[in-house]
């Protein structure tokens, strides 16, 4: 029985069009899976479905690519400084940062690593992740430690840099060429 | 039909927001749904809102899918943020205030009419249709992240607002169907949902509040739009209840207007110190001017808020050109220019309006 219907569905795949974007889209679809729930202060994993796509461009490109497009991040930093004084760098680059600070949020929900304000006191305990913890100072013995917060951290609440599903040969462009158009041949198009 | 969710649609003038909520849940949480779109060709992003922008690319632009979404391919337009973005560089492609036209009973609301004024080789779409384009786009990002509750068969609750006449609402009704959305969705008035959702703030106190005789008036001052609504606090068999008295009309302006008239006055004044703004720097000195108005009249805000323009080019430090703005000046343009002191006789001067009757949508649309 199955068979039969793998060359019926073949048969029409050439046939119908539709029915092959359909097939195609069906085929794709990864199958829906349970999210285990995160661990607190753990980041939480792109949901499933998103990862449909195939990986053609890497997401330190799509970052670096959103920060030029929202907040011209690159410029910035390929721009020599030494032409210019104090006050100019810093009319351009508060809107830079500005507009850096709303990509990096949107993206990665950054927020202190723990609550504890600089300065404080902090227990940190035995068999701590010394991923998330950097000990200085007088460390001697065996854990656990009573210290003070010298740099709170950072830590990213979720990691959602956008997909790109562009060609193979703009893989590597962070921002396009921009052409001004003065003159064009002639025109005759509809959208689909 | 069983439905698991209950589902809001704000199905704005500039921007759309899809909200739900779990049905049979003790604390029911609201969430909205992050909606894919394209915010540059080929890159998709998400956000919780939509803008309701149509963008009609050439051929050539479509190339290679840089206008496909997760769930399309070979797409000729684009809707959302990039969409929006585009609205400035290459407005005559580019479709917005859709859900204006719907209530503009002068033009055939079914007929490919916009892009208003586009040249006669950039195809059009209708009103409906655009409806439709952002109604398919919230099913689509809906049922991709939810494929085990279908749209059709949730309750569905579309906002309109309250100065839709019935033939508005008919077609907003036509195009939610046409988009896959139920047959039994219920049409709400946005300040009726304004409502509900401040009685809901206020939990039960809000019978305290309100005594019988006073009125509240729902100002929904949105992006393109403005809608007045005056409510009654009456009494019935001992309960408050709560009545609609006025609606005032369908305004064609909003915050966005402000920023853009704020943006006017800066070019203005970088025009006279021998600047010339390009469409690039015309979006970004809104953008600025948007911040500049949300520092300025915030409580406590300074009184001078620097707006600068990133040169052009790749040369950033080199191009950039600030100018420092005054609070005074601004809260004088924005507060008096659009909130300007009246009489409670005073009546609107329609003389000023009517020449842009002919030209696009009018500022103000009566309803009948």
């Amino acid at each position: 029985m199955r068979l039969g219907l793998a060359f019926r569905v073949w048969w029409r795949i050439l046939r119908d069009a539709q029915f092959a974007l359909l097939v195609d889209e069906m085929w794709r679809k990864p199958p829906k899976e349970a999210v285990p729930s995160e661990p607190d202060g753990e980041p939480a994993r792109p949901k499933p479905t998103k990862a449909k796509e195939k990986p053609a461009r890497s997401d330190a490109i799509n970052l670096l690519a959103s920060l030029q497009r929202e907040a011209r991040f690159v410029d910035m930093v390929q721009e020599p400084l030494a032409d210019y004084s104090d006050a100019q760098v810093g009319a351009a680059v508060r809107d830079v940062l500005r507009d850096c600070h709303e990509v990096l949020d949107r993206f990665f929900g950054l927020e202190p690593a723990v609550h504890q304000q600089e300065g404080s006191p902090i227990d940190v305990a035995d068999g701590y992740d010394p991923g998330r913890f950097r000990l200085v100072g007088a460390v001697e013995g065996p854990p656990p430690f009573a210290g003070r917060v010298v740099h709170h951290g950072w830590k990213a609440t979720r990691c959602e840099v956008p997909q790109w599903t562009g060609r193979a040969g703009s893989r590597w462009i962070l921002a396009p060429v921009e052409v001004e158009v003065t003159s064009s041949g002639s025109e005759s198009e509809r959208p689909q | 039909m069983s439905a698991k969710f209950v589902i809001g649609i704000d199905l704005g003038t500039t921007n759309c927001v899809f909200a739900f909520a779990q049905l049979g849940a003790e604390q029911a949480e609201v969430e909205l749904l992050a909606i894919p779109q394209l915010v540059d060709p080929s890159v998709v992003e998400a956000s919780t809102s939509l803008p309701a922008f149509t963008y009609l690319a050439a051929s050539h632009e479509m190339q290679g899918g840089a206008l496909d979404l997760p769930w399309t391919e070979g797409r000729g337009f684009a809707i959302g943020l990039f969409a929006q973005r585009q609205a400035a560089e290459a407005p005559q492609r580019t479709v917005g205030a859709a859900k204006s036209w719907l209530c503009h009973s002068r033009v055939d609301r079914r007929q490919p009419i916009l892009p208003w004024n586009a040249p006669e080789d950039i195809p059009k779409i209708s009103p409906v249709t655009a409806t439709r384009y952002y109604l398919e786009h919230l099913v689509a990002a809906w049922e991709r992240e939810h494929p085990d509750a279908p749209i059709a068969e949730q309750q569905i609750v579309l906002t309109v607002p309250a100065s839709f006449d019935a033939a508005a609402r008919e077609l907003t009704r036509e195009a939610a169907v046409a988009a896959g959305l139920p047959q039994e969705l219920i049409l709400l008035e946005e300040p009726q949902a304004a409502l509900y959702a401040w009685l809901a703030d206020q939990g039960d106190a809000w019978r305290k509040r309100l005594q019988v005789g006073d009125r509240l008036l729902v100002c929904d001052v949105g992006g393109g739009t403005t809608d007045l609504t005056m409510i009654g606090v009456s009494q019935a068999e001992g309960e408050l209840t709560l009545q609609r008295l006025a609606v005032g009309e369908h305004l064609l302006v909003g915050g966005y207007n402000m920023d853009l008239a704020l943006a006017h006055h800066v070019a203005g004044r970088f025009a006279s110190e021998g600047l010339d703004l390009d469409p690039w720097q015309t979006v970004s000195l809104w953008h600025a001017c948007r911040n500049a108005k949300e520092a300025l009249l915030a409580d406590g805000g300074p009184e001078t808020y620097s707006i600068s323009i990133l040169g052009r080019g790749s040369r950033l430090i080199g191009g950039t050109v600030s100018i420092d703005v005054d609070r005074q000046d601004i809260a004088q343009l924005l507060v008096e220019g659009f909130f300007p002191p009246c009489q409670t006789t005073d009546l609107p001067q329609r003389g000023m309006i009517s020449g842009f009757r002919e030209i696009g949508l009018p500022y103000e649309m009566t309803r009948r």
